[in-house]
């Protein structure tokens, strides 16, 4: 069986990303962002790569979405409504409620302030969301009768998540953008060992070993503390939800901290309602703003209040969150406007600008910037850029990789030259199979095939009992024939009567049965008597018993030749003998010596070494048996010549029978 | 070990109280929910006001900072109190108003004062007067004059019969039934491993934080609890033990691992667990419970409303189980909820006309969220909206609201939705926000200095047996205005009011019951596939047969179909659960499976198979032996020869390998008790050999040199697997 995998955005970029996966016949989009860095057709992934046709719904299981960026999600509206993909779209809750309000944000800029045309709509973006199935973490969703899914935190932004995915006994995780350390308000990714045949992980860090957030974070403060503390205005221009809220945080709780009196404003009359959701997701931050909400809500800011466009001409200083983003209109422009010509003042701009917009031009470092048709600014003003994503480190990834078992990774989300660093470590660390595929480059990975079936419980616990008893018995068995006088015929009965010891949990049991394959019905492995029985074949058995020949004389000799020899060396250098040849007395010359129980004797002794630790084997009435088979001296009955020990088995015992043979052999093999 | 030991259930609970399960399910000791019996409450004396957080709290802070107002031994209780819980953030806005209520009530002090009326106090905290309502706080009282010796004891479920320390796993379906579970994890040597969901987790935390608070050790005990605690224990001899602590429900809680709905849990290798909805309140499940082949269902309280802010029931673990083992059902003929929440609105609309206050003793949870939504369109409806100010008064109701708002993940989809305008779910969030109602921790403070009439006050213990509602029926139960509406569907009301005398409010029972009656779950199990053996409490089965199955009476008739089979259960008696096939899944590998190669038979292809079985991500493998696995195996394998020998065939192999002229005689005839056979003898090398025919069997006697060159025209004639 293959993955396949094809990045049609976040190949060896950041930006736009949307990767296909086909695993167990399923075909999965893996999120569905658009680039900021374009404005044209390389704006949204190339879906005509799905189908030429466009009949997407067909092609298509379903689309995940992993968190609320538009990286991420951007592509959303304009592939279902504009293409006309009408199948599942899968996403968290948080992204669920988000998303659309990141997307009209969006939409806003490209078709009212830049005049796109062929744009989605505001209606389209509803319509699209009406699509949207919302997934709880950790509940295993069934998108059809094989395929499952099921979200884990992925810590990135609220809501973000990582899938598993599972068709059959393949599977493959995606991790979207995460972050293994907690942050600010969000706690750290985590997923089970799923063991998947593909983890796809983002390397955005890839070569970052630190993450240096913290000592960037406190750098920013400061400038905005160094900034208001000599008596300027800071103006942080920024969408309603998600980094609004991050930098919110931050300052606020710098604020108290550090008792400033400074006032911060947030202008957009979204913002109680952007925090809103933030207090309705409180589940989805850390467990330290979980805990603490009924008490305080993090989000509840006290030091951050509603702007009011009269606060503008107040004598500062002051902090104002403004919107939009890209100072492209609206309040964010204005006090930039008014702002920029002091060069106490500071802006910051936590995010990208879409290029013509005046934030990408301040971004560029212009001097001069013309806002609209009439008006000229001078920018004198601080510009600080500064992003908070949160993203896995290098050692987060390897983390990662850790915690899920993966058995193949590919890397998307990030820089070439730095997945290649990185890819070269997993490589060598984990010793697993790496891949960074460029856009449109597909990539198939095999992955092992396992079959599900039905055990008999009943087989199981018969292996369990063989199992336990010989491991129990055996050792005994061999103790006890090793004191001198208990050599006798009851020895090893004594192991027969021991009560089976209990079943301890295995690392592995030996196995056989018969695979029953029912047109229909589960494979079941069930105990092979009672299958032949039931397709009707009658059993035959078949019993072999052989005279096995060999020279007693000579056999009496070389006992006593090594006994002699046995001797020599304990008087000499003290050596410890083997202690098996101890167990054998020594044959008295004087008496009426019976060279079949000697020759019995050092087979049972050969035989307890060689298989006792696996098989039962007894010895009565001068017989030994294991199973089916028996071996003992000849009687008078018999139609055998003398000089021999009878062997005799079951045909289904052929192969014991066989290793009992070649070890009777060695046995009484005259080896000087 | 597998499959051999029967699966049994034992209730350990009588029918009524929360729900307590043993599940034996082959080697594995499963304990279904742990709750703590609830009639025995009714046994035990009232205590007045509830020793809870708050009230130490700003009893203490107040008698500090005001010491002249109180002795000097208060003040050397509370000092001491205070240090010990120096760490616990003081919660600023809750100490404000407690200043407020304090300054204002020693204004009122100053005042030429009022004689206490009502009670048997003799040592007054404060009086105040508002409106016409004469409330006495009497929070000091309490404080100093602590039931030493008077603990409350609480009887467990019966463990006698359960060696606690072999429970594998503990699953709770929702917050009723989770009291009794500090004491398995911190009194017991208990060591298994625990789940239930989020809420659940969360909302049986302020439970028992609130049992605690109202049955828990009185503040002058000895600060080391512990000890006192359990010799307690010893000295009550009959199993009985004090109400635990909170430290002891922190310890308790963390040991309870969070899953979510359909959340698979893999446990011990053969082990699955998966929590689905109930649909009774937030977060409460049903879980399945699968061992190899085998599947249980576990019903615990649950309801098909549709119409209710939790997720709705699912009943696709009904799909899977071939038992199911339903519990906490609405008892026979108890009224519909509808009916119950109009009798209820009414009851409230009539009395907040009337200028009188309504008490409503219940746990700030589960259906109570619903309820308010339907007394706020009611009083909307009969233009009260402006007069009742609803109350929440329990040490948990801040958390218990506040939490319950965050959860639209766990509520119905209709709930849901609302999240993505954004709005508070649950219509409570939106009254505390417009000041409609308010939540206090107690009676005591700021409630009584914020207290506007007529009010409607949910919370307390609904036994009446200790919380806020003790307080409030002693201040308002002798006004006729006024009433007590009990909604708990599990509440002996007479019982409950017992041990008050003169009560002069109107006293009105409307349980509101969600849980499904036995029609309902009926018709549940008619709708999924039907599963092989439901069992039931006994006494929502209508006729018990001797041999324990059951004939239902539902509206329809009896319902014991062949494809169901019912039966009932009764506390303290094993039932035992049939058995399903007994199979456990194992996975084959593709390196094994590629060299396997069946044989068919019909529709049937078989084919021997030798592996070597391990664990691996919680699932049975059956993988490649090694090479000294494969040794192993060879000395075990079975061989299997089938068919009948053919004589002709045999001769011909023989003649094969250079045999000629065998001698080939028949025996057994004459003698009739002897199974007739075929004697084939001839020399191999010089050596002698003879070959016995039989019907099923066939005897090789040989030199052991001739073995090789024998087998195969004997094997030859059978077909071998």
């Amino acid at each position: 069986m293959t993955i396949q995998i094809v990045p049609l955005g976040a190949g060896q970029d950041v930006g736009r990303s949307c990767i296909l996966i086909t695993i167990g016949g399923k075909n999965i989009m893996l999120d569905c962002g658009m680039h900021m860095g374009f404005n044209d057709e390389r704006r949204f992934p190339d879906f005509s790569y799905i189908s030429k046709t466009g009949d997407f719904t067909e092609m298509l299981d379903c689309v995940i979405i992993s968190h609320f960026h538009l990286d991420h999600c951007g592509a959303l509206p304009f592939f279902t409504e504009m293409c006309g993909y009408d199948g599942n779209i899968y996403m968290t809750h948080p992204t669920k409620a988000i998303c659309p309000i990141l997307l009209e944000d969006y939409r806003k800029i490209s078709v009212e302030r830049k005049g796109e045309r062929n744009f989605f709509t505001s209606q389209n973006i509803k319509d699209c969301m009406k699509k949207v199935i919302a997934v709880n973490l950790h509940q295993t969703i069934m998108v059809d009768d094989d395929l499952e899914i099921c979200a884990y935190y992925a810590g990135h932004v609220l809501g973000a998540a990582m899938f598993y995915i599972r068709v059959g006994e393949e599977s493959l995780v995606y991790t979207g953008d995460y972050n293994m350390t907690p942050d600010r308000h969000l706690g750290p990714a985590w997923i089970d060992k799923v063991r998947p045949d593909v983890l796809i992980t983002e390397s955005t860090y890839a070569t970052t070993i630190r993450d240096s957030k913290r000592s960037r974070e406190r750098d920013f403060l400061k400038k905005v503390h160094d900034c208001v503390a000599e008596g300027g205005n800071v103006i942080i221009p920024v969408f309603a939800l998600g980094r609004a809220q991050e930098l919110c945080i931050l300052i606020e709780t710098y604020w108290e901290r550090m008792d400033l009196k400074v006032p911060i404003y947030f202008s957009a009359g979204l913002t109680e309602k952007a925090n809103h959701f933030y207090r309705l997701f409180i589940n989805w931050t850390n467990e330290k703003i979980k805990s603490t909400f009924v008490q305080r809500n993090m989000f509840d800011f006290k030091h951050i209040k509603a702007w009011d466009r009269s606060y503008i001409d107040n004598p500062g200083p002051m902090v104002v969150f403004a919107t939009p983003g890209m100072l492209h209109s609206g309040t964010s422009l204005e006090l930039f406007k008014k702002w920029a010509p002091n060069p106490k003042n500071m802006v910051i701009m936590p995010g990208y600008c879409v290029a013509g917009t005046v934030g990408s031009k301040v971004l560029a470092g212009e001097k001069i910037i013309q806002t609209d048709a009439f008006t000229t600014v001078e920018v004198n003003l601080q510009v600080k850029n500064l992003s908070f994503s949160a993203h896995a480190d290098a050692k987060g990834i390897m983390q990662l990789i850790r915690q899920s078992g993966a058995k193949n990774v590919v890397l998307v989300h990030g820089e070439k030259s730095s997945m290649t660093f990185l890819k070269s470590r997993i490589m060598s660390e984990f010793g697993i199979p790496c891949y960074d595929p460029a856009n449109g480059t597909t990539i198939s990975i095999e992955t092992s095939h396992v079959i599900p079936i039905e055990m008999s419980a009943n087989l199981l616990k018969k292996h369990l009992i063989r199992q336990s008893e010989v491991q129990g018995s055996g050792n005994e068995g061999l103790t006890s024939s090793s004191s001198p006088d208990d050599s006798s015929d009851d020895s090893s009965e004594s192991m027969k009567l021991k009560p089976p010891m209990t079943v301890r949990p295995k690392d592995k049991v030996l196995i056989q049965g018969m695979l029953v394959m029912d047109d229909g019905k589960p494979i079941r492995l069930e105990d092979a008597d009672e299958v032949l029985d039931k397709v009707g074949m009658v059993k035959h058995k078949v019993r072999f018993e052989i005279r096995k020949a060999y020279n007693a004389t000579a056999l009496r000799l070389s006992v006593e030749e090594a006994d002699y020899y046995r001797g020599l060396n304990k008087a000499g250098e003290g050596t410890v003998m083997d202690t098996d040849q101890n167990q054998i007395q020594a044959p008295n010359l004087n008496e009426d010596w019976d060279p079949d129980a000697f020759a019995l004797d050092l087979v049972h002794i050969a035989l307890q070494r060689a298989i006792g630790g696996h098989i039962k084997l007894s010895r009565k009435d001068g017989v030994i048996a294991a199973r089916s088979v028996r071996i003992r001296a000849p009687t008078d009955q018999d139609e055998f010549e003398k000089g021999g020990l009878l062997i005799g088995w079951d045909y289904e015992d052929e192969d014991l029978a066989t290793a009992i043979l070649s070890n009777v052999t060695l046995a009484l093999t005259i080896n000087p | 070990m597998l499959g051999q030991m029967p699966s049994k259930i034992t209730s350990l609970l009588p029918e009524g109280e929360p729900n307590c399960l043993v599940l034996k399910l082959r080697q594995m000791l499963i304990l279904l929910d742990c709750g703590l019996g609830q009639q025995q409450l009714y046994t035990m004396p009232v205590r007045r006001g509830g020793l809870d957080d708050e009230q130490k709290e700003s009893s203490s802070s107040a008698t500090l900072s005001a010491s002249s107002t109180a002795g000097a031994a208060v003040t050397d209780i509370h000092n001491h109190h205070a240090l010990k819980r120096k760490h616990v953030p003081a919660e600023g806005i809750d100490l404000r108003q407690d200043w407020a209520s304090f300054l204002r009530t020693s204004a009122l002090k100053s005042q030429p004062s009022k004689k206490p009326r009502g009670t048997d106090n003799t040592k007054t905290g404060a009086i105040g007067t508002f409106g016409h309502v004469n409330l006495t706080v009497d929070a000091k009282q309490d404080l100093l004059a602590p039931a030493a010796g008077q603990e409350y004891m609480f009887k467990l479920p019966d463990f006698s019969g359960v060696d606690l320390k072999s429970i594998d796993v503990v699953l709770i379906s929702n917050y009723n039934h989770i009291l009794a579970l500090p004491y398995l994890t911190e009194y017991t040597d208990f060591q298994g491993r625990i789940f239930a969901t989020e809420p659940t987790i969360e909302f049986g935390r302020q439970l028992m934080t609130e049992f605690v608070s109202f049955f828990g050790t009185s503040i002058a005990s000895s600060p080391h609890t512990v000890i006192d605690r359990q010799k307690l224990v010893a000295q009550s001899g009959s199993g009985l033990y004090p109400a635990y602590t909170l430290a002891d429900v922190k310890a308790c809680i963390d040991k309870i691992q969070p899953v979510r709905f359909r959340e698979h849990i893999a446990l011990y290798g053969s082990l699955k667990l998966t929590a689905h909805s109930a649909g009774y309140c937030l977060g409460s499940s049903n879980w399945l419970i699968q061992i190899g082949t085998e599947n249980i269902a576990y019903i615990s309280s649950s309801s098909s409303q549709v119409n209710f802010h939790p997720d709705l029931l699912d009943g696709t673990l009904l799909e899977h189980a071939s038992t199911v083992i339903a519990t906490d059902l609405a008892p026979k003929g108890s009224t519909t909820y509808d009916n119950g929440v109009n009798e209820v609105c009414a009851n409230i609309a009539l009395t907040i006309s009337r200028k009188g206050n309504v008490l409503i003793p219940c746990t700030i949870s589960g259906s109570l969220f619903d309820l308010l939504e339907d007394v706020q369109i009611h009083m909307n409806k009969m233009g009260l909206h402006h007069q009742g100010r609803y109350c929440f008064v329990s040490p948990v109701s801040d958390a218990a609201l506040q939490y319950s708002n965050i959860l639209a993940e766990w509520m119905a989809p209709r709930k849901q939705e609302m999240v993505y305008l954004p709005e508070a779910p649950l219509l409570h969030g939106i009254l505390l926000e417009k000041g409609v109602a308010r939540s206090y921790k107690s009676v005591h403070g700021a409630f009584s200095s914020d207290l506007k009439l007529p009010c409607i006050v949910f919370g307390g213990h609904p036994t009446l047996r200790s919380g806020p509602m003790v307080n409030l029926l002693h201040m308002w139960g002798k006004d006729a205005k006024n009433s007590i509406i009990f909604i708990d569907p599990r509440i002996d009301v007479p019982e409950s009011l017992k041990p008050f005398e003169g009560l002069e409010l109107s006293q009105i029972k409307c349980p509101l019951d969600v849980r499904l009656s036995i029609d309902q779950l009926v018709e549940i199990m008619k709708k999924y596939r039907h599963p092989k053996h439901v069992l039931v409490p006994s006494r929502a089965a209508a006729v018990t047969k001797a041999d324990g199955t059951v004939e239902l009476t539902d509206s329809k008739g009896t319902v014991s179909t062949s494809s169901i089979r019912w039966s009932a259960y009764t506390d303290g008696i094993s039932v035992q659960l049939g058995l399903g096939s007994l199979y456990e899944t194992v996975l084959l590998s593709e390196e094994l499976a590629k060299g396997i190669y069946p044989q068919s038979f019909g529709n049937t292809s078989i084919a021997a198979v030798a592996g070597s079985l391990s664990i691996y991500n919680n699932q049975m493998q059956l993988e490649v032996p090694s090479a000294a696995g494969r040794r192993v195996l060879a000395l075990h394998t079975q061989r299997q020869l089938r068919g009948v020998l053919n004589l002709q065939n045999l001769l011909s192999g023989l003649a094969q390998i250079g045999i000629v002229d065998p001698t080939v005689s028949e025996l057994g005839d004459e003698d009739k008790d002897a199974e007739p056979e075929i004697k084939v003898e001839f020399e191999l090398e010089g050596l002698p050999a003879c070959i016995i025919v039989r019907e099923r069997e066939t005897i090789v006697k040989c030199e052991e040199s001739a073995r090789p060159l024998l087998r195969e025209p004997i094997l030859n004639c059978f077909q071998s697997l």
